[in-house]
Order: structure tokens, then C-alpha cells, then sequence
């Protein structure tokens, strides 16, 4: 886990519109490039006054894209943005069909992590359920699920979602996949 | 001869006559002085008036306005830009050639600081300030404009009222670069699509700036207009539910977004 302070890439605590976020997307790019590959990415946003739908428009939401679109191998989550900034990050997660991870940064990691934009509610509680136990396959989540009537190919749809969104970490455990969450907590939809 | 504070309304009646080249055309208030987006409006219509050799007889005549007084000293849009000039509760700047500024940067954390020191949330105070700052970048973005734009407000205890005017392309044939919205053939269907999430020039993403404006009101009493070409369309909650109005003007270039807002109903609140 990367922890990177984007006060200290942008040298801003306003970060307003997409001029900014042209300005400032590369360096954001190459401070994630120098994280590894697979690893999950947490972008802190405390000390920052003010960032706008626009700008994440044209910062975070193209480095989200890259990671769906599997050209970025790394996992996001958000923390330390305050209530201005979050609802700017909402509105345009709900408008390009996005969700990312947001959660409170601690010494020892992410803690209440939860997902941003709009989860259906079948993805958000796979979601909830991986994170209570950190890591889960599909055949797993079937056998402690067993009042659902999910099947196990209904987990592994859900999982796969889940990974291609880039909200759940995937691992070749043997002869199946092994989903891990981003953060120990349990998820709460913001 | 207006009476009392003279509103968008009136300088619109204005621009109708100013079109129909009646003369001599005279824009007059008797010292109530006009409100912000009217004065804005008004200095939109004095930037692009024909000359007198081409057009009818024109005369603004206000008195002790100081909304007036500021703009008039700005000497918008001739005047160079990042100048930040202020009166009591109003300002009025004139932006800097590009967003990549730190001076402009310092314009909008003030703002911030102003509107929380008035009696609104943080969470307020945040939104305006980003709706602001959007507004003015949707400047940078998209007017193409060779004379810089304009931002004018002004910060009273629970309410507040701002403009950003630009004189560059307008709305609709900036939305016209993208090749998803050539068909649109009227500032009018222009203006009512830009309200809408992810409408841009761009074919990347973009088109956030007038829904976060929209977003930073839904809390707030007011309106928002957005004035580009022959189109005026007025977003208004000063009612329990929010209307849209549209109304048909004389053309005007650029692009002119205002906003008036207050924290506290304008009417009283049924218990």
C-alpha cells in the first residue's frame, strides 16, 4: 500500500476546474507510476481547501479509466477529502457511471472504507462481504452464504465485477481466484 | 426611468430596444442603483453595443451604484487582466489570461473565507467557491475569447450573488465542436443541453461546471441564469420547487451565468 499526499504532487490546496487537472494529471501519473504494479494506491486529499467536479474530472476519473481498462495495474482509494470535495467527487462519479473506495487514512492503513458513486445493491453487499473477511473466493462466499440464493457462478460474476471495477484485489490461490478487499473495514455506501 | 433596484429584467427591456434600434435609447436609474447580475448584464450589452455611427443614440445613465461604479472603473473588457477591484461587500475581478495562476488561486480561498465568515457551512461556502471557480474555467475552457472574463460578487450576511461574464464564442458554437452536438441549431437547445452532466465540447468527459452550479444551489434559495446568444435561461428556487424559465433575446455574444442566492427562504416557511 502507496500512500501519496496530493498537496505535496500539486504544491495547491485549491484544485479547481480542468485546467488545473491538466495541470496537474501528469504528475499525479507519474507519482502513481512509481508505485508498484498490482498495488493499491491511497490518495490523500487532507490539507486539500477545495477540488472540483471538473478536476477530478480530469484527474482522478482518467487514471480510474486506465485501471478498468487494465492499462494501470494498480487500486484506488481516496481519503481525507472534506464534504465540498466529495460531493464535486460524487457528481461526477454518478454521471460517468464510476465507483472508487474513499476511507479515512490511519497509521496503520485505510480504515471505513466505502464505495463512492452508484454500486448496485447485489455488488455492494459482495463488496461488504469481502471486506468483513479481508479475502474470500467465490466457493467460499457460497458455503458461508448458504441463506442466499446466490450460486457459486453468481459469486463469481459479483467478484469479477467487483475486480474489473478495480474496488477488490484478485489473487491465483491454487486452482481458483481469491478476492482480497482494499481495507479490513466493513462497507458502508457514502 | 427605472424605479427602485433595477433587475435583469429590466436591462433586458433595455437590450429589446437597443435591438430594435429605436432612438435614442437611454438605460436609466434614479439612484436605487441595479442589482449585481443586472449590472453585469448591462456591462455585457455596453462591451458588444454597435458604435453610434452604426447603431442608435445609446445613454447609460446610473447613479450612485456602486456595483456600477466598480464595473465602470474596471473597464472591463478592455482592460488588462487579473485586476481585482472593491467596494464594501462587492468585487469585482477581472481574470487572469489562464487558470494556472496562484493569484487566482488566492481570489478563490478568499472567496471561501468571505462566504464562511457570513453565516454559511463550510459545506456551503465550499460548493459556491467550486461553482465559482468552475464558472470561470468553463471561461478558460471554452469562450476562445482575446479580452479577458469578468467575475463579479458580492457577500452579505446569509446570502450571496454572483456573475461571470465572458465575450468570446458562446454556448452554442462551442458545443458545436463536438461532433455529438453539431446538430444543435439554436443558443436556446445549446444552453438547455450544457445544464446536463457530461456535456462538453469535449469529446473526452468534461461538462461538470454548470451541474456543480446547480449542485452548489440546490441547498440555497435563489437563481441561476445562463445568457449566451439569443438565449436566457433562469433556473429559480425562490419557490418550494425549483422552475426552469426560458426566455428569447436579442443576441448577445459570449457567454453571461449569474447566480443570486440566500440561505433563508424568501417567503415564510409553512410550519
Amino acid at each position: 500500500m502507496t500512500r501519496i499526499r496530493i498537496r505535496e504532487v500539486t504544491g495547491q490546496d485549491i484544485l479547481a476546474g480542468k485546467s488545473h487537472g491538466l495541470r496537474d494529471y501528469p504528475k499525479l501519473l507519474s507519482a502513481i507510476e512509481g508505485t508498484g504494479a498490482g498495488d493499491i494506491v491511497v490518495l490523500d486529499w487532507s490539507d486539500i481547501e477545495l477540488a472540483t467536479a471538473s478536476y477530478f474530472g480530469a484527474t482522478f476519473v482518467p487514471l480510474l479509466r486506465l485501471a478498468i481498462e487494465g492499462q494501470l495495474d494498480r487500486y484506488f482509494v481516496l481519503t481525507g477529502l472534506n464534504q465540498t470535495s466529495l460531493d464535486e467527487l460524487k457528481l461526477v462519479l454518478e454521471n460517468q457511471g464510476l465507483v472508487t473506495l474513499i476511507g479515512d487514512w490511519k497509521e496503520d492503513g485505510v480504515h471505513n472504507a466505502g464505495a463512492l458513486g452508484r454500486l448496485d445493491p447485489p455488488y455492494a453487499e459482495t463488496l461488504q462481504a469481502v471486506q468483513r473477511v479481508e479475502a474470500a473466493s467465490a466457493t467460499e462466499l457460497f458455503k458461508k452464504h448458504t441463506r442466499t440464493r446466490i450460486g457459486k457462478t453468481g459469486w463469481i460474476n459479483r467478484l469479477s465485477n467487483l475486480h474489473r471495477l478495480r474496488l477488490v484485489r484478485k489473487q491465483r490461490v491454487g486452482r481458483e481466484y481469491v478476492f482480497q478487499a482494499l481495507s479490513k473495514e466493513r462497507s458502508h455506501g457514502r | 426611468m427605472q424605479q427602485g433596484v433595477a433587475q435583469i429584467r429590466d436591462v433586458e427591456h433595455f437590450h429589446w430596444r437597443l435591438a430594435d434600434r429605436e432612438s435614442p435609447v437611454v438605460f436609466s436609474t434614479n439612484g436605487s442603483g441595479l442589482s449585481l447580475p443586472a449590472a453585469i448584464e448591462l456591462a455585457c450589452i455596453a462591451a458588444h453595443r454597435p458604435s453610434t455611427a452604426e447603431g442608435p443614440s445609446v445613454a447609460i445613465r446610473v447613479t450612485n451604484c456602486p456595483i456600477w461604479s466598480l464595473v465602470r472603473d474596471a473597464r472591463w473588457p478592455e482592460r488588462s487582466s487579473r485586476t481585482r477591484l472593491r467596494d464594501g461587500d462587492l468585487a469585482v475581478v477581472i481574470l487572469p489570461p489562464q487558470a494556472n495562476d496562484f493569484w487566482w488561486s488566492q481570489c478563490i480561498r478568499d472567496l471561501l473565507n468571505e462566504l464562511k465568515a457570513n453565516g454559511f457551512p463550510a459545506k456551503l461556502a465550499g460548493a459556491l467557491a467550486a461553482a465559482v471557480a468552475e464558472m470561470a474555467d468553463n471561461l478558460w475552457q471554452h469562450s476562445q475569447a482575446d479580452a479577458p472574463g469578468l467575475l463579479a460578487y458580492q457577500v452579505r450576511r446569509r446570502r450571496f450573488a454572483f456573475s461571470v461574464a465572458d465575450t468570446g464564442i458562446g454556448v452554442l458554437a462551442s458545443l458545436q465542436k463536438n461532433p455529438r452536438y453539431r446538430q444543435l441549431s439554436s443558443s436556446m437547445e445549446a444552453v438547455r443541453a450544457a445544464i446536463e452532466p457530461g456535456v462538453s465540447r469535449f469529446l473526452d468527459g468534461g461538462g461538470m461546471g454548470f451541474p456543480s452550479l446547480l449542485h452548489a444551489l440546490a441547498d440555497l434559495w435563489g437563481t441561476a441564469r445562463i445568457r449566451s446568444g439569443e438565449a436566457g435561461l433562469s433556473i429559480d428556487r425562490t419557490q418550494d420547487r425549483r422552475k426552469k424559465h426560458s426566455v428569447y433575446l436579442p443576441p448577445l455574444p459570449g457567454v453571461h451565468v449569474s447566480a443570486r442566492c440566500s440561505l433563508d427562504a424568501p417567503f415564510p416557511m409553512k410550519p
